[in-house]
């Protein structure tokens, strides 16, 4: 490890987050009041009385924006600062300076709301049937699914629902601004630089190049700081243009979990059917997205889940319509997999569902429908590789799936209490900004005359690595030692107009625009020792190990004394570069096209034990094999496909938001809402990285991994329905994501409490079967 | 205030002394390794050490910040991440970066901390142990594998020898030489037997009138920490703790849970009780939670409670000179309300230790195994002579406003044979003695349920035959 990398500062605490910053003399302190109501017109507003308690500095309202009032990057539907009617419970009313921190919050206590309340909806299909959408009904067909269900042998239908997740990163919303000058900087912990510089531009009504917005670092992000850190930084920026003394604003974690959106909860109608040899024929499915207050991303979220509706599976007729749904609830953003995870764990059931109908093992159906070279998805993109297969054959090889299955079984005839599940989980998710023009990106390199090297680019570090990688491609590229390059914070002043960090997409596309900008250097640098050494073809000059070599001989010149002599014959040794992914092309009015770079491909094994006298259970094991192509960064890569794991295991099992009927979230603290602990984690956990894809994908032939391990989780879902099953063969199941301990034992009892599952309809056509 | 060592330093806070630790240590003093993640002791990004004198000796545990009263550190050293670095890593933190154990690094000073209080304090040495050492610490980015990396390699490296210095000083001596602590760390103990002079004329603490009893505050500043800060603390002195005559063992009040889960003669007579103990919330909570401060809490899921209920302790209350006695299973009335009046104090529990032919057992039922808040949780204690009930004791939590003793079920099983009749007869007048609620940690058809169950499951290691013909 370089010792310039993060890791060292985060181990010795030196690591600064926005909260971390030392703060500027005549610092004020934020705190903003949100609606307590889910739905409600705003009658009265008096703040008069919070602004005489002591240390009060200002109190802003909707009123005190100068520009816009209104912010969002696809719709901008969301105000900054409600003012006449309120649409979910934390929605921002007004925005509190003071001295401190304390006097900001406990001043909140004196303002009045008054609030006339209106009738509120929760629920995704109640909001559809109430015509509550925030965009109309997106279809995407394959085949013709009306034709083939007279063809299927056996066709089951069921719902499936999946919850909110919180994103939990440990840091939490803030920001931080000042004025200098003319400048207005702000220090924002978020994802995307370049959109909250948009954003406060807006909001103020000043150009962009008045506005310098910087992310140091982040403390975990998750897509929950990809659209919802603008909040926070614009309502900084608002007080710290006015006031013109530096202003910070840090959400504590209750207010963070109250105020910020989550992944969307999706409840879903599916349809599927096969043929006797377990064939997928047809596949339907309608998905109602619970989208929140307003859009934020969910309309892009959406259009995943129509992308990877049908997962990893080749099935010639789909039929898949989703809507987003317009609630009183926080809006609902990003979180990794974007959508992905809520389709694919429907399909998933579809299979689940259809294979105990069937009575067949759901690995050799999972197995038999997997994409090959030639399938064709939803979308009319070409699959042009096998790596769904080359995987899943992996992971039943290396983690002898079949023998595991012969051991379960045998532990499950021997025990009474205790039975054991396994399930395989096949993944595909497809790489770039579903929405084109974002898939581009810049990078700035300087090479200081001392030889070392310093680097910005639109790329975000938030634990995914992508310094990491970026400091990997600029030595690869220099061939250097890593210790000389230095990776920048990043500052919409250094990289302008980047795209969010995001969509897995960092290290592909800044990383792409960074291998430009150092081989536009490269190149100057080969020039000037053809020129110095006459050398006709500057391209017999490589730089190996920090000298230079001609036609592979060594002449004597380091890369330290190349630098020199370079900059002393005024050789540019900075460049800028850029980089927009080609070939990507989709048509939003036939839902054709090319959307995606490529795919990432993998299966996930996972092993449970349940405790058929309590319904709890333990995840006992875990392998995956993962397609990375040629890994940039085998730590950085393996960690996010460890990580993303363990949210998903969450996402599936513990993470469980509940909203009262008054839209309050009831799960507003660590002690409320469960995330995976170390002892959660499995002991046996073996990852294996694979070349599945065998086609040119990302940069330098690696491929982006930030989003797709996350999906790995939803297996164990389907492995604890095996070893409940184990106990009770006959166990009414069900599609209810989490699978609580507490839905466990009532399926395990046969006691029915369908909670999220209302009006199940179980309704299944047998067919000549 | 009492001044306390800050790392290698001491420092007199001048905040009020119910401002919590992670406060000070980040606004005042600007160390800011030490972050804020969720102020109710759930996620350990603020773990620090704190060191204190026990027997002239100096013991560290690791604590978080957010839930800490600065008066609770007086004369203590209080170590941050800050406090355990040197111009270069130390191997601990290089086996964080060589195993790629940091993604975001918010939490990464926090893992760092307790893992160093489990160099100082292991005993096993082993990966289990460790990770029980950070079972207060949560990551959202790793998925904790290359943590658990990290540590095995700390094991590997440092485990074989270090289990043989099991006598404080001489095993900070050696982690010094070990480059695992810094050299300040050798001086401490005595820096603590004389701390700074008072200057003359300022007793060393004023007596300005009404104070608030703590004892490990462990809840107290997660519902009142805004409130409590400006108040003046009283804390309460684990002046007693274990003893142990004529087979009756008499807690203190102020005892805490870790040191009560150590306990070996305890051990001895509850031989799966550290396992249970594990259960309940995390080490670092664990080292400041005391017994009567859960008794005093009366939360209706209260871990220990339950345990406290089945062994069907007495709980000795003080008002000034006068004491009197209570069996715990009568002073539960209501939801938070103790039969005790204003002016009592909780000063001991006691109860008698079991003989033979005696079975107890502890289970709770969560979302998240280990520190989580229960659904269910329940203990029973049982007594057989010629096979029937000798003695029985029931207790539930999560079930009723109060920690539940099950007064009408336990009346009942006295004298009966552990049958499939009885043991069906007790759950129909169980059934009637609960009264659950539904709410973010289950559904009341859930937790009756389970109330249920957790008998069953209370039963299983000793009449499996019959449970498994019963219900499984």
């Amino acid at each position: 490890m370089s010792p310039t990398a993060d890791h060292n500062l985060h181990v010795s605490g030196t690591a600064r987050f926005i909260d971390d910053i030392p703060v500027r003399r005549d610092t004020l302190y934020a705190a903003v009041l949100t609606s307590q109501k889910a739905h409600a017109r705003i009658t009265a507003l008096d703040t008069a009385a919070a602004g005489r308690q002591p240390g009060i500095v200002r109190i802003f309202t909707a009123g005190d924006i100068p520009g816009d009032k209104t912010i969002g990057n696809i719709f901008q539907d969301e105000p900054l600062l409600a003012s006449d009617e309120v649409v979910y419970r934390g929605e921002p009313l007004t925005l509190i300076v003071a001295e401190t921190m304390r006097a900001a919050r406990m001043a909140r206590k004196f303002i009045n709301v008054q609030y006339d309340e209106l009738p509120a909806v929760f629920d995704a299909r109640q909001a559809y049937d109430q015509g509550r959408l925030i965009a109309p009904p997106r279809t995407f067909v394959l085949g013709d699914v009306d034709k083939a269900w007279p063809q299927c042998d056996i066709i089951v239908q069921d719902r499936v629902e999946s919850g909110h997740q919180e994103h939990l990163y440990l840091e939490t919303q803030g920001a931080y601004a000042y004025m200098n000058d003319h400048l207005l900087k702000v220090i924002s912990s978020t994802q995307s630089p370049g959109a909250v510089q948009k954003m406060i531009a807006r909001i103020l009504n000043i150009p962009m190049h008045l506005i310098e917005v910087e992310a140091p670092r982040l403390g975990g992000a998750f897509g929950g700081k990809e659209e919802q850190a603008t909040n926070w930084a614009c309502l900084c920026a608002l007080a710290a243009y006015n006031l013109k003394r530096p202003v910070k604003l840090v959400l504590n974690r209750r207010e963070d979990m109250n105020y910020t959106g989550k992944r969307h909860a999706y409840t879903s109608d599916f349809k599927i059917g096969l043929n006797r040899d377990g064939k997928i024929l047809a596949y339907e499915v309608f998905m109602f997205q619970n989208a929140g207050a307003f859009a934020d991303l969910s309309t892009s979220i959406l259009e995943r889940s129509l992308f990877h509706a049908a997962n990893s599976y080749d099935i010639p007729n789909v039929k898949a319509t989703a809507v987003s749904c317009r609630t009183h609830l926080p809006p609902n953003t990003a979180f990794r997999g974007f959508g992905g995870p809520q389709a694919m764990f429907v399909i998933e059931a579809a299979l689940d569902k259809a294979c105990h109908a069937m009575a067949m093992d759901k690995l050799s159906i999972q197995g038999k429908n997997l994409l090959q070279s030639d399938s064709v998805f939803p979308y009319g993109m070409g699959a042009k590789s096998d790596g769904a297969r080359r995987c899943w054959q992996s992971a039943m090889d290396i983690y002898q799936t079949d023998s595991r299955q012969k051991a379960l079984t045998t532990f499950n005839r021997k025990n009474r209490r205790f039975k054991k599940g396994l399930a395989l989980m096949p993944i595909c998710f497809g790489i770039s900004f579903t929405s084109k023009f974002l898939n581009q990106a810049g990078a700035l390199v300087h090479v200081y005359n001392d030889g070392s090297v310093r680097i910005s680019t639109g790329a975000v570090e938030m634990g995914q690595g992508v310094n990491d990688k970026l400091r990997a491609v600029a030595a690869r590229v220099f061939s250097i030692d890593e210790e000389r390059i230095l990776l920048d914070t990043t500052s919409t002043a250094r990289v302008a107009n980047a795209s969010p960090t995001a969509a897995s997409t960092g290290s592909d596309l800044n990383g792409m625009a960074l291998k430009t900008a150092c081989e536009i250097i490269l190149s100057a640098l080969k020039q000037f020792v053809a020129r110095c050494h006459d050398i006709d073809d500057p391209e017999q000059i490589i730089l190996n190990n920090e000298t230079v070599q001609v036609n592979g001989q060594s002449i004597d010149l380091s890369w330290d004394k190349l630098i020199q002599e370079a900059y002393l014959e005024r050789v540019d040794l900075s460049a800028h570069a850029f980089y927009a992914t080609p070939h990507l092309f989709f048509d939003r009015q036939t839902e054709k096209g090319q959307p995606f770079a490529y795919h990432v491909y993998g299966t996930g094994v996972v092993e449970v034990t349940v405790d058929a006298l309590t319904g709890t259970y333990t995840i006992d094991r875990m392998g995956i094999v993962h397609d990375l192509g040629k890994s940039l960064h085998t730590q950085a890569d393996l960690g996010q496909v460890e990580g993303g794991v363990a949210q998903g295991l969450g996402w599936m099992t513990m993470e469980e938001i509940i909203y009262s009927d008054e839209g309050k979230n009831c799960t507003d603290t660590l002690s409320t809402y469960k995330i995976p602990d170390i002892q959660f984690m499995p002991d046996d956990l073996q990852v294996e990285f694979i070349e599945a894809s065998g086609r040119d994908s990302g940069l330098f032939h690696s491929k982006a991994v930030g989003e797709p391990p996350f999906m790995y989780g939803i297996g164990v879902y389907f492995a604890l329905l095996n070893a409940i099953r184990a106990f009770r063969p006959n166990a009414e199941t069900y599609y209810s994501a989490p699978l609580t301990p507490e839905k466990a034992l009532f399926m395990l009892t046969g006691q029915n409490n369908k909670q999220n599952v209302s009006e199940k309809k179980l309704t299944l056509e047998k067919k000549k079967y | 205030m009492l001044p306390f060592i800050l790392n290698n330093r001491w420092v007199k806070p001048e905040s009020p002394e119910g401002t919590v630790l992670l406060d000070f240590i980040r606004t005042d003093q600007r160390l800011t390794g030490a972050k804020e993640g969720c102020r109710e002791g759930d996620c350990g990004a603020c773990m620090v050490l704190v060191g204190r004198l026990k027997h002239g000796q100096l013991h560290y545990t690791q604590n978080v910040s957010c839930l800490l009263p600065i008066a609770a550190v007086a004369h203590c050293h209080v170590v941050t991440i800050e406090g355990l670095n040197r111009q270069t890593l130390s191997p601990l933190q290089q086996f964080f970066v060589d195993e790629y154990a940091s993604q975001c690094g918010f939490c990464t000073p926090g893992f760092i901390i307790s893992l160093t209080a489990y160099l100082l304090n292991g005993t096993q040495m082993d990966d289990e142990e460790a990770l029980s050492y950070v079972d207060g610490n949560l990551c959202r980015c790793t998925g904790y594998s290359s943590i658990r990396r990290a540590l095995s390699k700390l094991n590997q490296t440092y485990g074989a020898e270090l289990i043989d210095y099991s006598v404080p000083a001489q095993r900070i001596r050696r982690l010094i030489e070990l480059n695992l602590l810094p050299d300040y760390f050798s001086y401490m103990e005595k820096q603590l037997q004389t701390p700074p002079r008072q200057p003359s004329g300022q007793p060393l603490t004023k007596d300005d009138g009404a104070r608030t009893i703590v004892a490990g505050g462990t809840d107290l500043f997660v519902q009142q920490a805004d409130d409590l800060r400006e108040h003046k603390l009283a804390f309460m002195q684990n002046t007693r703790g274990i003893v142990i005559e004529d087979n009756r063992c008499y807690v203190d009040a102020a005892f805490n849970v870790q040191e009560l889960q150590n306990h070996p003669q305890l051990q001895h007579h509850f031989p799966r009780m550290h396992q249970w103990f594990r259960l309940i919330a995390s080490m670092p909570v664990r080292h400041r939670a005391t017994v009567g401060g859960n008794i005093i809490n009366a939360s209706p899921i209260g871990d220990l409670s339950v345990w406290l209920l089945a062994l069907d302790v007495t709980v000795v209350l003080q008002n000034g000179r006068r004491t009197r006695e209570i069996p715990l299973k009568d002073f539960f009335v209501d939801y938070k309300t103790l039969a005790m009046t204003e002016d009592e104090t909780v000063q001991l529990v006691y109860f008698d230790l079991p003989r033979e032919n005696y079975f107890f057992h502890f289970e709770k039922v969560c979302k998240r195994t280990y520190l989580d808040i229960a659904s269910v949780n329940g203990a029973m204690f049982l007594r057989t002579r010629e096979e029937r009930i000798d003695t029985i004791h029931l207790a539930l939590g999560g079930v009723a406003p109060v920690p539940l003793y099950l007064k009408q079920t336990v009346h009942f099983l006295q004298g009966c044979p552990v049958t499939a009749d009885t043991i069906h007869e007790a759950l129909r007048i169980l059934e009637s003695e609960i009264q659950p609620i539904s709410d973010v940690r289950g559904s009341a058809d859930y937790k009756r349920l389970l109330a249920g169950r957790l008998l069953w499951a209370h039963l299983y290691p000793y009449y499996p035959d019959l449970v498994e013909k019963e219900v499984l």
